[in-house]
């Protein structure tokens, strides 16, 4: 489903990319971990399309097809989705109204008419009962005035509403106490099936108790530096990263 | 041509116009004389530092002798949907009686200052001999000096009135660069409620001059909602002044759109004489090309315990100019004042540019007064946003500029909403095509 091969990128003069092989196959979770700073929400940004990163080489290919050369909204349209680790606040535009516009321009990629008003509001009160929100929230603008655990299941309905094929959580967990963690991570098993994939971006261990990994990569200064099953996350919240440091140094000679 | 030379041609231009009612011809004799006292401003003059007169002045704008012949088509573009509350029409500064609708209500007089029964009413006569315009600028002059028609409204004490008044002004470029004066009176007796709308629009591309006062009483706990929608070509000049008189309790709310027009001024002052008074000014541009938009406002607090608030927003493309000027003038005797002002811009191309003007005197001591201006562009994470979620480049520019014009549309009264929705969604389309690749 995604290939990444020898991928570098860098915002401004600062690689932090430095070369990432990464292969999902459908219907596999990963997990991405790392210390603050070691490119995990980068990688995340750049596989949605964010302009602000300069792709420098390597390839990603997604189903068959040169991701990269996508802009952010075709690779919506092809079922890529990126939960925000900081979700944006749109003020005058309502959450009901972000929602229909994105699904309606999904299925109109896939020639489908557009929802009527009626369809949709069945639709979503569905995914609302699934991620627990309240109907009202709906006609609130979109992030403005949300608390964190609100914005992050805001990003869950979203990706349970549009139903994407690869969904890449950017730190969906932080911030959230147990409860909101296990609506999130609810949400997201509810979508998983054996033609969809994941990639959670995380810094703890804990969410995955919740969503299991079937492969955890550590992510260090921009490479993969090991790969491993839901163990290795384990042993990370155990030992920390510096074990790792200390290998990737030895390993690359600096 | 200097001041001098201007005044000539005014007073040859003035030999022309009808004769009309006996008020008003006096007041033209006053509006002259405040011209020949006060002269016209220029860029020197710290009012005009941001917007230059001198395109104003210098091309001889006369008044038109004969108005252009309009159709009910051809104006239902710019009128509202209701098809049956009462309308006032002007065709190049004229009544137009047969555009016109005015059913009989009682407690509602809507009627045009060139009829007789109108102008001699007394409350019109009152109000006219006020003299409103000798207070302002040679522009305000200007409206005195060249006003042969108008409209009048007055609602009687403790009369609401639930239909819009509609007045529309219409410039049909028929003949040389012209000059039209529309004088609109509105006295809201003692508790009464009313809602106005007063739009203006050009239907040719002819040089145009429109020279407009608004005069506006709101008597004692009398509610007052105008839309003032201002929707001329790039080759219409306006100088608007509105002037706002609140009494005791009342409450008024002013939305100004300034959708079109080469230069655009809006002067407005409102007057806060009684106590417990809640006073609203709301505005939104959208502006392209060179279209320069320059509103000067005015809110002066005299009496204790009133409210006022200000948003004027702007959306500019293209090399368009906007200017706010906000004075907040909070008298000795106004305490316990609570006045906010806003002034905010969305700027859609390099060249464009903003000057955004707070003004506050305060000269009483328990007051709460504050203001706020940002000028910026789209947020580019919101856009990126948007587009993650499928939504095309275009239309999440689309959609956050909509968002940033429509907290103000949505505070137009709802039965004005559909029309404003209308005119500014159009006129959006043509701000955003502009600017496809910025």
């Amino acid at each position: 489903m995604l290939k990444i091969e020898n991928l570098h990128a860098r915002i401004e003069e600062t690689e932090i990319l430095r070369g990432i092989n990464l292969e999902v196959s459908p219907g596999e979770v990963h997990a991405v971990m790392g210390p603050n700073g070691s490119g995990k929400s980068t990688l995340a940004q750049v596989l949605a399309g964010h302009e602000v990163f300069e792709v420098t080489t390597g390839s990603v290919t997604y189903e068959g097809e040169d991701l990269l050369g996508m802009d952010p909204e075709e690779r919506s349209r092809n079922g890529v989705f990126m939960a925000f680790q900081y979700p944006v606040e749109i003020p005058g535009v309502n959450a009901a109204y972000f929602l229909r516009t994105g699904l309606n321009e999904i299925r109109k990629h896939h020639g489908e008419n557009e929802i009527d008003a009626i369809d949709f509001l069945q639709l979503i009160r569905e995914k609302l009962a699934l991620v627990e929100m309240d109907e009202s929230f709906l006609k609130r603008s979109v992030n403005e005035g949300f608390s964190g655990g609100e914005k992050k299941r805001h990003e869950v309905l979203q990706m349970a509403v549009l139903e994407p094929r690869l969904s890449i959580l950017d730190e969906t967990d932080s911030g959230l106490d147990i409860d909101a963690l296990k609506i999130v991570a609810n949400g997201v098993n509810h979508l998983q099936d054996e033609s969809r994939s994941a990639i959670i971006i995380t810094h703890y261990q804990r969410i995955l108790d919740y969503i299991v990994p079937d492969f955890v990569h550590v992510l260090i200064d921009g490479r993969i530096v090991r790969s491993g099953n839901k163990d290795l996350a384990l042993r990370l919240e155990e030992e920390g990263y510096d074990w790792l440091r200390e290998e990737a140094a030895a390993t690359v000679g600096t | 041509m200097d001041d001098r030379e201007l005044l000539e041609f005014y007073r040859a231009a003035r030999a022309q116009l009808p004769a009309g009612t006996e008020p008003l011809s006096e007041e033209r004799e006053f509006g002259h004389k405040h011209i020949a006292d006060t002269g016209f401003p220029t860029r020197h003059h710290e009012a005009w530092r941001h917007t230059n007169p001198a395109p104003l002045t210098g091309t001889g704008f006369g008044p038109v002798s004969t108005p252009g012949k309009v159709s009910l088509e051809q104006i239902s573009p710019h009128t509202l949907t209701v098809d049956n509350g009462p309308r006032l029409v002007f065709v190049d500064g004229r009544f137009a009686a047969d555009l016109s609708r005015m059913p009989e209500m009682s407690g509602l007089l809507v009627g045009a200052l060139s009829d007789a029964t109108v102008a001699g009413h007394p409350v019109i006569r009152d109000q006219l001999r006020r003299r409103v315009a000798l207070g302002g600028d040679g522009f305000c002059g200007l409206n005195a000096a060249f006003v042969v028609d108008g409209a009048a409204v007055i609602v009687d004490e403790a009369v609401a009135v639930d239909e819009v008044i509609e007045v529309l002004h219409l410039t049909t470029g028929s003949s040389d660069p012209s000059l039209t004066a529309p004088r609109t009176l509105i006295t809201a007796s003692a508790g009464s409620r009313l809602n106005v709308v007063e739009s203006f629009t050009s239907l040719s591309v002819a040089p145009s001059l429109t020279s407009s006062l608004l005069d506006v009483v709101v008597g004692d706990g009398a509610q007052v909602e105008v839309t003032r929608i201002q929707a001329e070509t790039d080759t219409a000049y306006h100088v608007g002044n509105v002037r706002v008189r609140e009494a005791e309790g009342s409450r008024f709310t002013a939305h100004s759109l300034c959708l079109g027009g080469r230069i655009v001024r809006n002067d407005v002052v409102t007057t806060l004489e009684g106590e417990d008074i809640d006073s609203t000014l709301n505005g939104l541009s959208l502006t392209l090309a060179e279209e320069h938009v320059d509103n000067y406002t005015t809110i002066e607090h005299a009496a204790a315990n009133c409210t006022s608030h200000e948003l004027y927003k702007g959306i500019l493309a293209d090399a368009s100019r906007t200017v706010f000027r906000g004075k907040i003038h909070v008298h000795r005797e106004a305490q316990k004042t609570d006045a906010y002002q806003s002034n905010q811009s969305l700027l859609l191309s390099d060249s464009a540019e903003v000057t955004s003007k707070p003004q506050l005197e305060i000269y009483a001591d328990d007051v709460k007064c504050s203001h706020g201006s940002t000028t910026g562009q789209l947020d580019a994470n919101a856009i990126f946003y948007l587009r993650s979620r499928g939504v095309p480049f275009e239309a999440a520019r689309r959609v956050l500029t909509r968002a940033f014009a429509w907290e103000l549309i949505d505070r137009i009264p709802e039965s004005v909403r559909h029309h404003a929705e209308k005119l500014v969604s159009a006129k959006l389309d043509r701000v955003l095509a502009g600017t496809a690749t910025s």
